[in-house]
């Protein structure tokens, strides 16, 4: 769809703004409404949104397949490294109260982190699945 | 009354998926029917006089935010459900050539 | 040490992002059975801690009971736990040779991802305390046997997964309205807290409902009759060594929510007797008995056979249960137990022989006595235990069933199990006549069968064969269990 004029300079100037907005949400989540899952679909739909507009090839050589699986895998792995910093230094899994000096810096950085690696994991399962669909019959 | 609206768009969900043939509307059925438990659990959490659950200076009365968290976790599966039963189509499509389960020939 | 019961969910968890970045499959496979090892002995070490003094209950993040989410390892919960991790695990170790000849080599690795997040949902339902929490790992279980059951390239497969997706996501989407209700009515997610809040609650008929919705959602996952329509085309058309572990585990699953739910949380109103339900499901699960096995004696495929004989067993099982005395439940607990042994072992010995076989029919069995005698003489055994002959573990728990039956008064019910066991009698009798006393004029090749599956198909028959002489380890387990649902009211 490359050759859309209206289309790809409306893209060139909507793309950065949707993923600004993603990153908001991201970091917004214990604040006000938003959070890793919602992040992760909304900066996923900026990078789909690329991949149709510029083609595919495009897409893969920034974010190959295998890169997709690989972060999809950090971000359940950080997920459950903060939570067992909690049962290293004997607490409960999850419990963020041990992470930092004071409980209340320790909730805010488990919390943090925790989002983040759910919304890594999200916004790479969400590009994951619209590789497969376009790869249709062919191995991924 | 909103619950009798629910309730109906509950039972058009279900009508769909067990009454289509095209694989594809049965998705779609499926969603609806998700969607309208969604509903529900936002229509129990609203208090009576509340603003949305957000901390603000002025504001004491606030509607309840854990079934808001609950829905999220439920609207997750749902995607993961969808995408599962559409990558499913796609590999039916492939194998018969149709997506109408009546037209399907297993012989 | 008290960090087991968390353990149990999330070492798995945390070897399967590791597995999806490691894609050799060899790794891949020894990494999946040295934790379902570890695993196996965490169970263990947190079953006897339970056994010798009382239930665990673990906190997770560290908040209190009402606000956060608990896991709760009481003895039902060790019970459950063991034998679906025993019996993933000896599927999982017979699993290579046979999944080289199913599945497309690229999937492999995705295959024991999957089978490791199954594992994982059904270790957290039975774990844990939080109710929202049971209907998400209900969730984490089905998605992956959705997926698993989908990797085989046979003629069914696609529509038969596609048509379990469906149905099961109807299953939990009532249980989380059902789930819904409840939190409407009390305010709490907390298993113990709702047990407590719901018999003050004020009676409304959406309660009511929220029952009824429960109870098609369980009996959807636990294939009670009428919706048992899923399990005979899932069975048959899935790969054979996924058969091997859903026959076993996915379907007690679905027993132990029943139990949960309607014997635990919900045993202030007592709905099961009040509202007549208890009687309601026996008189249906008897004619499911007894149309599930006459199905099963018309059948020519070996897989469906299996497939009918399964739901008639957990028939015997939901009777059990709806009798409403403790010696029902004691004799559903020990059933459960048994049949997930027998089942297992009949459809590991299928799978372990006809690797590349469509759909198995009864012809193909003829002559296998001569080609494999051990497996066949383990084969003769577990069909015995599925009939109820003494010596085997089938004759214990037919035996508890029908002394409950008798001791709840009703007569012509166990006439119908008597019955039904007979009519077992004669399909497992087809199956054998044909292994024994036909012969095959082709020669085909006789499988190798390595030392493991040899290893883990014996082990199911010896326990077969010990627990039908020596009940410790499930009489005394489940008496334990019943005791304590039914010894103190409102637990």
């Amino acid at each position: 769809m490359k050759h859309h004029t209206v289309l790809r300079i409306v893209t060139k100037l909507i793309i950065p703004l949707i993923l600004l907005f993603g990153l908001y949400i991201q970091f917004h989540g214990d604040y006000s409404a938003g959070g890793g899952f919602q992040a992760g679909v909304i900066i996923a739909s900026g990078f789909i949104l690329y991949n149709i507009i510029f083609g595919l090839e495009v897409g893969f050589s920034i974010l190959s397949i295998n890169m997709t699986k690989n972060l999809m895998a950090i971000g359940v792995l950080l997920y459950i490294a903060v939570g067992f910093m909690g049962i290293i230094q004997g607490l409960n899994f999850l419990e963020y109260n041990s992470l930092l000096s004071s409980s209340k810096e320790g909730q805010l950085l488990g919390i943090f982190l925790v989002e983040l690696g759910v919304g890594l994991t999200v916004s790479n399962v969400m590009i994951l699945i619209f590789y497969s669909f376009n790869n249709m019959g062919e191995k991924l | 009354m909103l619950y009798v609206l629910n309730m109906t768009l509950f039972l058009i969900g279900l009508f769909i998926i067990v009454r289509e043939s095209n694989l594809i509307k049965k998705v779609i059925g499926l969603n609806i029917f998700q969607s309208s438990v969604f509903i529900f659990y936002i229509l129990i959490s609203k208090v009576e006089g509340g603003v949305p659950p957000i901390i603000s200076a002025d504001q004491s009365i606030y509607s309840n935010p854990l079934p808001h968290v609950l829905i999220l976790t439920a609207i997750v599966v749902s995607i993961a459900t969808t995408s599962l039963a559409l990558a499913l189509i796609i590999r039916i499509k492939d194998k018969y050539g149709t997506i109408e389960e009546d037209d399907i020939d297993l012989g | 040490m008290n960090q087991i019961p968390i353990l149990i969910i999330t070492l798995p968890l945390l070897l399967t992002p590791i597995l999806l970045l490691i894609r050799k499959i060899n790794i891949v496979y020894a990494l999946t059975l040295i934790v379902s090892f570890i695993n196996i002995s965490l169970i263990l070490a947190l079953g006897a801690e339970v056994y010798n003094n009382g239930s665990i209950i673990y906190e997770l993040g560290g908040w209190p009971a009402p606000i956060g989410i608990r896991l709760n390892a009481d003895l039902l919960s060790c019970y459950f736990l063991t034998f679906i991790n025993v019996i993933s695990f000896l599927c999982l170790v017979s699993s290579k040779d046979i999944i080289k000849h199913q599945i497309h080599e690229d999937n492999i690795y995705l295959f024991y991802i999957a089978w490791l997040l199954c594992n994982i949902g059904f270790s957290g339902i039975v774990l844990t305390d939080d109710i929202f929490n049971l209907f998400v790992f209900l969730e984490i279980s089905s998605l992956s046997s959705y997926f698993l059951i989908s990797q085989a390239n046979y003629k069914g497969t696609l529509l038969a997964a596609m048509q379990y997706l469906f149905i099961g996501s109807i299953g939990a989407v009532f249980i989380l309205l059902a789930i819904g209700i409840l939190y409407a009515h009390t305010g709490t997610l907390n298993m113990h807290d709702l047990a407590m809040k719901i018999g003050q609650a004020k009676f409304s008929e959406s309660i009511v409902f929220a029952l009824g919705l429960l109870l098609a959602g369980v009996g959807i996952k636990s294939a009670l009759f009428p919706l048992h329509g899923w399990l005979i085309k899932t069975y048959a058309y899935a790969p054979s060594i996924v058969t091997t572990y859903f026959a076993g585990t996915s379907t007690k699953i679905g027993v132990y929510i029943l139990l949960r739910v309607f014997l635990d949380i919900l045993n202030s109103i007592n709905p099961l007797e009040y509202y007549g339900l208890a009687q309601f499901i026996l008189f249906i699960s008897l004619l499911g008995v007894f149309l599930s096995t006459l199905y099963a004696v018309k059948q020519k495929e070996v897989k469906k056979m299996l497939a009918y004989s399964s739901v008639a067993q957990l028939g015997y099982i939901i009777i059990a249960i709806m009798l409403l005395i403790p010696d029902g439940l004691t004799a559903s607990l020990i059933h459960v137990v048994n049949h997930s042994i027998i089942k297992t072992g009949l459809f590991l010995i299928i799978a372990v022989i006809f690797i590349n076989n469509q759909n198995v029919i009864i012809e193909d069995l003829s002559g296998l006595g001569k080609k494999y005698p051990i497996l066949m003489s383990c084969f003769f055994i577990l069909g015995l235990g599925l009939i109820g002959l003494p010596i085997t573990s089938g004759f214990i728990s037919k035996w508890y069933i029908i002394t409950a039956m008798l001791k709840s008064e009703y007569w012509y019910f166990t006439f119908i199990v008597l019955l039904t066991s007979f009519m077992t009698l004669s399909y497992v009798w087809v199956l054998i006549e044909k292994i024994y006393f036909a012969t095959n004029d082709n020669d085909d090749a006789i499988n190798n069968i390595s030392i493991y599956q040899m290893f883990c198909i014996i082990t199911l028959t010896v326990m077969t064969i010990y627990l039908g002489l020596e009940t410790s380890l499930t009489s005394g387990i489940a008496e334990n269990i019943s005791n304590d649902f039914y010894g103190v009211t409102g637990k």
